[in-house]
C-alpha cells in the first residue's frame, strides 16, 4: 500500500482495515437484508394465494389508495394555487397602489438636494408601511438612483441586499413585475416570499430612476398549506384504511360461511357423514347450506346403502366359503382314496379318478382364494412386515417355479442387483405375488424366456416380470386385475386359472402401500411390475424400474 | 399482480412526498405585470443647452457652468459635459459654489482649463450661504477626448453657478425659528430651489433645526417631529402632515403654528395664504385657532412686527428728541440735562410703551452710561475708558454696550451690569459699535481689524442658566465692505450698513448670512451719510451733513416733509 512515509503509513493502513471492515459489514449487512427480503415476500406470496381476504384488502387498499392519492393532490393544488394565486393578486394591487402614491410624493424631492431625497424615501417608505392591504404583512423597500449611485429606503435591514437581480433587472427596464424568493426576515433567516416591484415614474422624464419594492413574506399561506396538507394527508390515509377496513369486513362476512362449508365437507369427507351445515336466512349462503346438506344426505344414504351391500356381499362369499369347505374335505378325502387306490380300477375308472381328484384341488385352490378375497374385502387382512431379503427371495421363488418353467420349456432369468436389498414387507404375501406373476408368465410366455428383474432406489424396490408371449393390449390391461377375468377362456390353466390371482395379488400390493402395475403389448409379451416401499408405510413416489420396458423384442426375432 | 400493483402506489408516494417539500414556492421566474408606460417630457422652464459637437475644452467648461442652471433633478444635461465614469459619480447635490459672471477661462497644454472667478460664497447642502472672503475661486478643469469630443473628467464637487443664475433659480427664503422668550420669530436665512417641493425642502429645514451658527440662541419647536407626506399646496393652502410629535401640555404648539404658518406664508413662488397642520392625520388641539390658520391668527409673532409707539428717536446736542418733529423727549433727558451722545430706547413687548432708556455720557477720559425710566431721572450704571452707543432688542429691557472696545456688558433694566462672555471679539480688534437685533439672538459688531479697518461681524446671542450670556462667534458677513461707518438692523434679517472710504460713504443692504449685498440710493442726500439708525416696518434714519433724512418712497427726504431738515446725531428707534 503506497503510503506517505514515517508517520502517515501506519494511518493510511489503520484506514484501509476500517475501509475493508466496513465494506465486509456492508456486504453481510446487504445479504441479510437480501435474506430478510425474499423471506417476507415468499411469506406475502403464500399470504396472497391462501387468503381471500389478504387478497381482497390488498387489492382494496390499492385502487383505494391510487384513487385518494390523486384526489389529494388535486385538491391540494387547486386550494394551493387558490391561495396563492389571492395573495400574489392582493400584493400587486397593493404594489401598485402604493406606487401611484409614491409617484406623488416624489414630486416633493428639490433638486441637487441630497436630504430632500433620503427624507423622501423614509417618508414615503415609512407611510406605505401604514397602509395595509389584503395581503397581509409586509416591509416596503424604495430606491433612488442616479448615475452609479443608488440610495435605497427600507423598512427594514437585510431587505435591499436581498432583492432579486433578475426583478430589479426587470423593474430597471420599465416594468411591474412580481418573483417568489428566499428574503431573510427580522433576524436574517431566509423565508419563502413574494417580490412585487415597479418603477416610479414621475409626470416627466428625469433621469433618476426611482423603484419601489414589496416583501410579502409566504409564512401565513405556508402554515395554512401545511396544515391542509397535513389534514388531507391523513384523512387520505384514514380514509384508505377505512375502505380496506369495509372490504374486509364485508369479505369475511362471505368468507366465513364459506370456510365453514369446507370444514363440514372436509369432516363428510373424512367419513363423519352426520356432518351438515346450519342453515341461516334466505340468501346465497343458505341455498348454498341448503343445496350441501340435501348432497350430504344423498351421499350417506347411498353410502350406507352400498356399506350394507358389500357387507352382505362379503358375508355371503365368507359364509358360503366355509360352508363349502366342510363337504369339500370329506369329497377330497374321499378322492383322495380313490386316488390312491386307483391301480386297482379299470383304466377309464382309474382316469376318473384322477380328473376327480385334479378338479377337486382345483376347487379347493378357488375356494381358498375366494376366502382370501372375502378377507381383504373384510378389512380384515392383516400385514405382517419384517425386513427380508429380497433378493433371496425372489431367488426362492424361482427356484420354486423353476420345474414348471422346465415343464413349459421357458427359460427363467433372475436379475438382481449385488448388494442385498431389504425391505420391510410381510414375506408370505410378496412370495405369493411373485409366484402367480412367474406362473401367469410361463403360462402366457409360449416358451420363450422369462425374465425376473430386481432394482430398489432409496425409497422403494421393484420386481419385473417379463414375458415374451401373446401380450395383452392396452385395452385388457385394464381389466386384467378384475376378479375373475380372463383375457383367453379357453386356455387351460396349469398353474392358477381360478381368476382371482392378480387381484389377490393386487390387493396384497396395496396392503404393503405399494404399486402392481401391468404393460402389454400384443405379439410382444407383458411385464408386471410390483413396487413397494422399503419402510412400512411408506410412500411411493416413484419406481426403480420402469413399466414399459425399454427393449421390446419382436415375436420370432432371436433371444 | 402484486409486483405491477406496487409500482403505481410507489410513484404515487414519491409524487406525495415531492409537492409536499415545496408548499409554498421558494423561487421562480420573473412576471411580468404591466408595461412602462410612455412618460412625457418634462416642460422645463428654462432650457440649457447641451455641448455642441466640436466644442472647445473652453467652451465645454463655460458650457457646463452654465448648465448648472437647470432645475431639472439630477441635472442631466450637465452630465453631458462629463466623460460618462466622471457623469456616474458626480452628483450635484453637495455644496453650490456661487461665482461672480465675469469669470475668466484659460486653456492649457494638456487639455484642461483652469477657471478663475470672484467667489462670492457657497451653499451648503442644507441650504446655508456663507460668504466669501476675498480669495477667488480658481478651479483646474481637466478634460479628455470621449469619441472625439472634450469632456471633463473630473468636476468639482457639487454645483459651481453664475450668481444671476442662482439668483433666478434658488430663492432666498427666511426659515423661521423662535428666541428664547418664545416670542419672536427669528429668521435663519435658506436658500432653496424653486419648484414643486420648495414648501416640503422648507418644512424639512424647519425639522433639521437652525444653522449651526445660530443653534445655539433659537428654540426649535418642530424639532424631533417628522413629515409624514410632502407638503401639498392646493388653492393656497398648504397642508402639513406631521408624525412623531408628543403632544402634551409643555409641547409649543402656538409657537409651531406661527413658525410654520409664517415660514410657509413668505415663500415668493407659490402664494400660500393658510397652512393647514395636522399631527397623525389628528388637527392641533388648538381651540381658538381654525384648522386653516393665517398669518393673521399669528399676529403677535409678525417678524416685522414693531411696538406701535415707536418712534424715531434722535440726539441733538445733548437733548433727546423724537423724529416727528422734532419735539425734545419727556423728561430730564429731552430737557439736555444730560449731555448724551447716543441713546436706547427700550418698549415694553406687549403694551409698546417706552420704558427704559439708555445714554452714553462723554466725560474727559472716560465715558458713563446713565440708564433709567423713560421720561424719568437717568443714574449712571457703567462707566469705562470708551463706551460704544448702547444697543437693545425688542424681547427684553436690556441694553447692551461696549467697554473699552472689548468687553460686551449688558445692563438690564433696573439691574446691575453683567458681563457678556465674548471669547473671539478680543482676537478680532477694538469693537466699535454693536448693534443687537430687534429678536435679540444676533448681534451685529463692527471691529476695527488689526489693520485698523472697520469690519462687520455678526453672531449669535447664546443664553444659558449656567453660563450667563455669551456671543461664541463673529464670524464676518461682508469681506468686501470696508471701512465700515455704522450698522443698523433694518429687519430681523436685513442689515442696512453705511460703509465706504471717507467722502465715499453709501448705504448698504445685505442678509445677516452676507447674501445679496446692495447698495442702496443716495439720491436725496446732500452729503455723505455719517449714521443710520434703522427698525423694522419703519423708515430708515441717516445722518448726513449734520441733518437728519428719513427713506421714504425710494428717496431719502426730510423728517417733516416741506420743512427744512432737522440738524442731530445717532438716530434710532426705541424697540
Amino acid at each position: 500500500m503506497p503510503g506517505a512515509p514515517g508517520p502517515g503509513r501506519p494511518r493510511t493502513a489503520e484506514l484501509e482495515r476500517i475501509r475493508r471492515g466496513l465494506r465486509r459489514r456492508a456486504v453481510v449487512a446487504r445479504r441479510r437484508v437480501r435474506r430478510v427480503a425474499r423471506r417476507s415476500a415468499s411469506r406475502a406470496v403464500h399470504a396472497w394465494r391462501s387468503s381471500l381476504q389478504v387478497r381482497i384488502g390488498a387489492i382494496t387498499m390499492v385502487v383505494a389508495g391510487t384513487v385518494v392519492i390523486i384526489v389529494s393532490l388535486v385538491l391540494f393544488s387547486q386550494i394551493r394555487d387558490q391561495l396563492l394565486g389571492v395573495k400574489r393578486q392582493a400584493a400587486v394591487d397593493q404594489a401598485q397602489a402604493g406606487v401611484l402614491y409614491a409617484q406623488d410624493e416624489i414630486t416633493g424631492i428639490a433638486t441637487g438636494d441630497a436630504s430632500s431625497v433620503r427624507a423622501t424615501l423614509d417618508r414615503t417608505v415609512n407611510a406605505l408601511l401604514q397602509r395595509g392591504g389584503a395581503a397581509g404583512d409586509f416591509d416596503v423597500v424604495m430606491t433612488y438612483r442616479s448615475g452609479g449611485r443608488e440610495v435605497p429606503g427600507a423598512s427594514r435591514a437585510f431587505i435591499y441586499q436581498a432583492l432579486p437581480e433578475d426583478l430589479r433587472a426587470d423593474v430597471d427596464a420599465g416594468n411591474q413585475s412580481y418573483r417568489y424568493d428566499e428574503i431573510p426576515d427580522a433576524v436574517g433567516e431566509p423565508r419563502a416570499s413574494l417580490v412585487v416591484g415597479g418603477p416610479v415614474q414621475g409626470d416627466t422624464a428625469g433621469t433618476e430612476e426611482i423603484e419601489l419594492y414589496y416583501v410579502f413574506p409566504l409564512t401565513q399561506e405556508a402554515e395554512s398549506l401545511s396544515l391542509i396538507r397535513n389534514t388531507v394527508v391523513i384523512s387520505g390515509l384514514a380514509l384508505t384504511l377505512f375502505v380496506v377496513g369495509i372490504g374486509v369486513l364485508v369479505t369475511r362476512l362471505v368468507v366465513d360461511p364459506v370456510r365453514r362449508a369446507a370444514g363440514t365437507a372436509q369432516r363428510l369427507a373424512e367419513g363423519q357423514l352426520e356432518e351438515r351445515m346450519t342453515v341461516r336466512g334466505e340468501d346465497d349462503l343458505a341455498r348454498l347450506a341448503t343445496s350441501f346438506n340435501a348432497m350430504a344426505d344423498s351421499l350417506q344414504r347411498q353410502i350406507t346403502q352400498l356399506e350394507g351391500l358389500s357387507q352382505l356381499q362379503q358375508r355371503f362369499t365368507s359364509d358360503v366359503s366355509h360352508e363349502l369347505r366342510t363337504p369339500l374335505t370329506t369329497v377330497q378325502m374321499a378322492a383322495d382314496v380313490l386316488h390312491e387306490a386307483r391301480g386297482d380300477f379299470p383304466v377309464h375308472v382309474a382316469r376318473s379318478a384322477e380328473l376327480l381328484k385334479g378338479e377337486l384341488d382345483r376347487f379347493e385352490g378357488l375356494l381358498t382364494d375366494l376366502l382370501e378375497i372375502s378377507r381383504y374385502d373384510a378389512g380384515a387382512a392383516e400385514l405382517d412386515a419384517e425386513p427380508t431379503d429380497l433378493g433371496a427371495l425372489v431367488a426362492r421363488v424361482a427356484a420354486g417355479m423353476y420345474s414348471l418353467a422346465e415343464r413349459h420349456g421357458c427359460e427363467l432369468g433372475v436379475d438382481r442387483p449385488e448388494e442385498d436389498v431389504i425391505a420391510e414387507v410381510d414375506a408370505r404375501r410378496v412370495e405369493r405375488v411373485l409366484r402367480n406373476l412367474v406362473g401367469n408368465a410361463i403360462e402366457h410366455g409360449a416358451g420363450r424366456p422369462v425374465e425376473i428383474t430386481l432394482a430398489a432406489n432409496r425409497s422403494a424396490a421393484a420386481v419385473t416380470v417379463r414375458d415374451h408371449g401373446v401380450g395383452l393390449s392396452s385395452a385388457d390391461a385394464q381389466h386384467v386385475f378384475d376378479r375373475f377375468w380372463r383375457a383367453d377362456p379357453s386356455r387351460v390353466r396349469s398353474v392358477g386359472g381360478s381368476g382371482l390371482g392378480l387381484s389377490i395379488s393386487l390387493e396384497d400390493a396395496r396392503l404393503h402401500g405399494g404399486w402392481l402395475q401391468v404393460w402389454g403389448q400384443p405379439g410382444a409379451g407383458a411385464q408386471f411390475r410390483l413396487t413397494l416401499p422399503l419402510t412400512a408405510g411408506g410412500d411411493l413416489t416413484s419406481s426403480p424400474l420402469p413399466l414399459r420396458p425399454m427393449v421390446i423384442r419382436r415375436q420370432g426375432a432371436p433371444s | 399482480m402484486r409486483r405491477r400493483a406496487g409500482g403505481p402506489a410507489l410513484a404515487a408516494v414519491l409524487l406525495l412526498g415531492l409537492t409536499s417539500c415545496s408548499i409554498v414556492p421558494t423561487s421562480s421566474p420573473t412576471v411580468q405585470i404591466t408595461q412602462a408606460p410612455n412618460r412625457p417630457v418634462q416642460d422645463v422652464g428654462i432650457p440649457v443647452l447641451p455641448p455642441a459637437p466640436g466644442a472647445t475644452p473652453e467652451e465645454v467648461v463655460r458650457g457646463f457652468i452654465d448648465a448648472a442652471a437647470s432645475s431639472v433633478r439630477e441635472r442631466p444635461v450637465a452630465k453631458e459635459y462629463l466623460t460618462p465614469d466622471a457623469a456616474d459619480s458626480w452628483s450635484d447635490a453637495g455644496g453650490i459654489t456661487i461665482i461672480s459672471p465675469g469669470y475668466a477661462t484659460a486653456a492649457s497644454e494638456a487639455g484642461s482649463v483652469v477657471l478663475t472667478a470672484d467667489l462670492v460664497g457657497t451653499v451648503d447642502q442644507r441650504g446655508i450661504f456663507t460668504v466669501a472672503g476675498t480669495e477667488p475661486f480658481a478651479y483646474d478643469f481637466p478634460l479628455v477626448e470621449v469619441d472625439g469630443e472634450w469632456r471633463i473628467s473630473d468636476p468639482p464637487e457639487g454645483l459651481v453657478i453664475l450668481e444671476t443664475d442662482f439668483e433666478r433659480l434658488y430663492d432666498a427664503v427666511d426659515a423661521y425659528f423662535l428666541d428664547p422668550t418664545l416670542r419672536q420669530l427669528v429668521p435663519d436665512p435658506r436658500y432653496l430651489i424653486g419648484g414643486e417641493a420648495q414648501p416640503t425642502a422648507l418644512v424639512e429645514r424647519l425639522i433639521q433645526g437652525p444653522s449651526a451658527a445660530l443653534a445655539q440662541g433659537v428654540v426649535n419647536p418642530l424639532g424631533g417631529a417628522r413629515l409624514a407626506r410632502r407638503v401639498t399646496v392646493e388653492d393656497q393652502t398648504a397642508t402639513v402632515d406631521l408624525d412623531d410629535l408628543a403632544i402634551d401640555a409643555t409641547t409649543p404648539l402656538r409657537e409651531l403654528s406661527a413658525q410654520l404658518v409664517w415660514s410657509l406664508t413668505r415663500l415668493d413662488g407659490l402664494t400660500i395664504r393658510s397652512v393647514v397642520i395636522t399631527v397623525d392625520g389628528e388637527p392641533l388641539p388648538l381651540d381658538d385657532v381654525p384648522l386653516e390658520q393665517t398669518a393673521d391668527d399669528w399676529p403677535a409673532f409678525d417678524p416685522d412686527a414693531t411696538p406701535l409707539e415707536t418712534v424715531g428717536h434722535y440726539l441733538d446736542a445733548g437733548v433727546l428728541r423724537t423724529v416727528e418733529d422734532g419735539a425734545p423727549a419727556p423728561g430730564p433727558a429731552g430737557n439736555g440735562g444730560y449731555e448724551l451722545s447716543a441713546a436706547a430706547v427700550s418698549a415694553d413687548a406687549r403694551t409698546g410703551e417706552l420704558t427704559f432708556l439708555a445714554g452714553v455720557r462723554p466725560e474727559p477720559g472716560q465715558a458713563t452710561l446713565l440708564a433709567g425710566p423713560y421720561g424719568g431721572e437717568l443714574a449712571p450704571v457703567l462707566t469705562g475708558g470708551t463706551l460704544t452707543a448702547p444697543t437693545v432688542a425688542a424681547t427684553r429691557p436690556e441694553v447692551w454696550v461696549v467697554r473699552d472696545g472689548t468687553d460686551i456688558v449688558r445692563v438690564p433694566a433696573g439691574s446691575r451690569p453683567q458681563p457678556v462672555s465674548a471669547p473671539t471679539l478680543a482676537g478680532l480688534g477694538r469693537a466699535q459699535l454693536i448693534e443687537l437685533s430687534p429678536d435679540g439672538v444676533r448681534v451685529a459688531v463692527v471691529v476695527a481689524d488689526l489693520q485698523g479697518v472697520p469690519r462687520l461681524h455678526v453672531g449669535t446671542v447664546v443664553r444659558s442658566e449656567e453660563a450667563g450670556v455669551a456671543v461664541r462667534d463673529l464670524p464676518q458677513v461682508a469681506p468686501t465692505l470696508a471701512p465700515v461707518v455704522d450698522v443698523a438692523w433694518r429687519a430681523n434679517g436685513e442689515l442696512w450698513v453705511l460703509a465706504g472710504d471717507p467722502g465715499e460713504e453709501a448705504p448698504y443692504s445685505l442678509g445677516v448670512d452676507g447674501w445679496g449685498l446692495a447698495q442702496q440710493r443716495t439720491a436725496g442726500l446732500p452729503d455723505q451719510p455719517t449714521s443710520l439708525g434703522a427698525a423694522p416696518g419703519r423708515d430708515p434714519l441717516v445722518v448726513a451733513g449734520g441733518r437728519l433724512w428719513q427713506y421714504s418712497g425710494g428717496r431719502w427726504g426730510t423728517l417733516v416733509p416741506g420743512q427744512e431738515p432737522l440738524p442731530g446725531s445717532a438716530p434710532f428707534y426705541p424697540l
